[in-house]
């Protein structure tokens, strides 16, 4: 008959409530932040990239443009194409370095085509994750004509990406 | 009566320093939260000047490094000699420069932001002559 009814508010369950409210404040705030992170970083690197394709763009147009010069002087020398192709050859090499230097960019492959009345330059540009195929097209009196291909490759494996298939042989679906 | 009266100071206690964490917790979270807001607002201005550089130099390459395409692009802009700028709604703009040496066009293309910041450029070159019949 004394028992009383208790009423109002229990010890620690406001504790709960708010340790509860702050756990969802705390994972909500460090998510965006996450989240938020993650799309500078994807910002940045894009822009970096298409900058990086820009930059090697020009200095596939600065070749172009030697080349150009390059082959008009040696024409007005000789006038003959296999000499002009040996000369390139001969030269070509040396003036490609000069230009990649000053970037410290490594042209590679560079070969030269002949055909019967123009002869082909073909050089890499490689830049971080792409490299720009580059063709100059040479024709002795006339313009030097650019042909340009870029080509990104996946980055080189950092050995923590997640497998496809678990050690069971089951499809991984953590990502 | 007695349990509550003894009871009372306990739950006041709990309360006060429940409100003082929370106080405290909520303060840092909202710091990160603005920290956030502001990642993303450089963040957006950074993508709209890589996308603005990039069209603005698409556009000026096609044209053999010429501004006649980005003036058709965009008649808004003003053309001085040498530069041609953009002006965006958030007082935010973009100057194209070119240069002719020899048979290239330099070409650079900066965005900067209202005060006159430096967000994002693009440097490249033109070459001049780019198909066999001119």
């Amino acid at each position: 008959m004394n028992k009383q009814k208790i009423s109002g508010i229990h010890v620690g369950s406001s504790s709960i409530l708010v340790t509860f409210v702050l756990l969802c404040l705390i994972t909500f705030a460090t998510l965006s932040l996450v989240t938020v992170k993650g799309n500078e970083k994807l910002g940045k690197d894009a822009g970096t990239k298409i900058q990086a394709y820009y930059e090697a763009l020009g200095l596939a147009n600065d070749i172009c443009s030697q080349c150009d010069t390059f082959s008009n002087n040696i024409v007005g020398e000789t006038g003959d194409l296999d000499d002009l192709a040996n000369q390139l050859f001969n030269r070509l090499p040396g003036e490609l370095a000069q230009y990649t230097a000053k970037n410290d960019i490594p042209a590679r492959a560079i070969t030269v085509t002949e055909d019967s009345d123009f002869l082909i330059l073909s050089f890499e540009l490689p830049y971080d994750n792409f490299i720009l195929y580059t063709k100059v097209k040479i024709m002795p009196g006339k313009r030097c004509t650019l042909d340009i291909e870029a080509q990104y490759s996946a980055p080189a494996p950092t050995g923590k990406e997640t497998p496809d298939i678990t050690e069971d042989g089951h499809p991984n679906l953590l990502f | 009566m007695q349990i509550n009266r003894r009871r009372t100071p306990l739950v006041l206690m709990e309360l006060i320093i429940t409100i003082l964490f929370f106080s405290v917790v909520s303060a840092l979270c909202t710091q990160i939260f603005l920290k956030s807001y502001q990642i993303r607002e450089d963040s957006d201005q950074y993508n709209r000047a890589v996308r603005a550089c990039s069209s603005v130099t698409e556009l000026i390459i096609c044209d053999g490094g010429n501004f006649n395409t980005l003036k058709e692009a965009y008649p808004e802009g003003v053309e001085n000699s040498d530069t041609f700028t953009i002006e965006t709604n958030d007082s935010e703009c973009v100057i194209a420069t070119h240069t002719r040496e020899g048979k290239t066009v330099k070409i650079t293309v900066s965005y900067t932001d209202g005060k006159g910041n430096d967000i994002y450029t693009i440097n490249t070159s033109c070459y001049k002559g780019g198909t066999e019949d001119e």
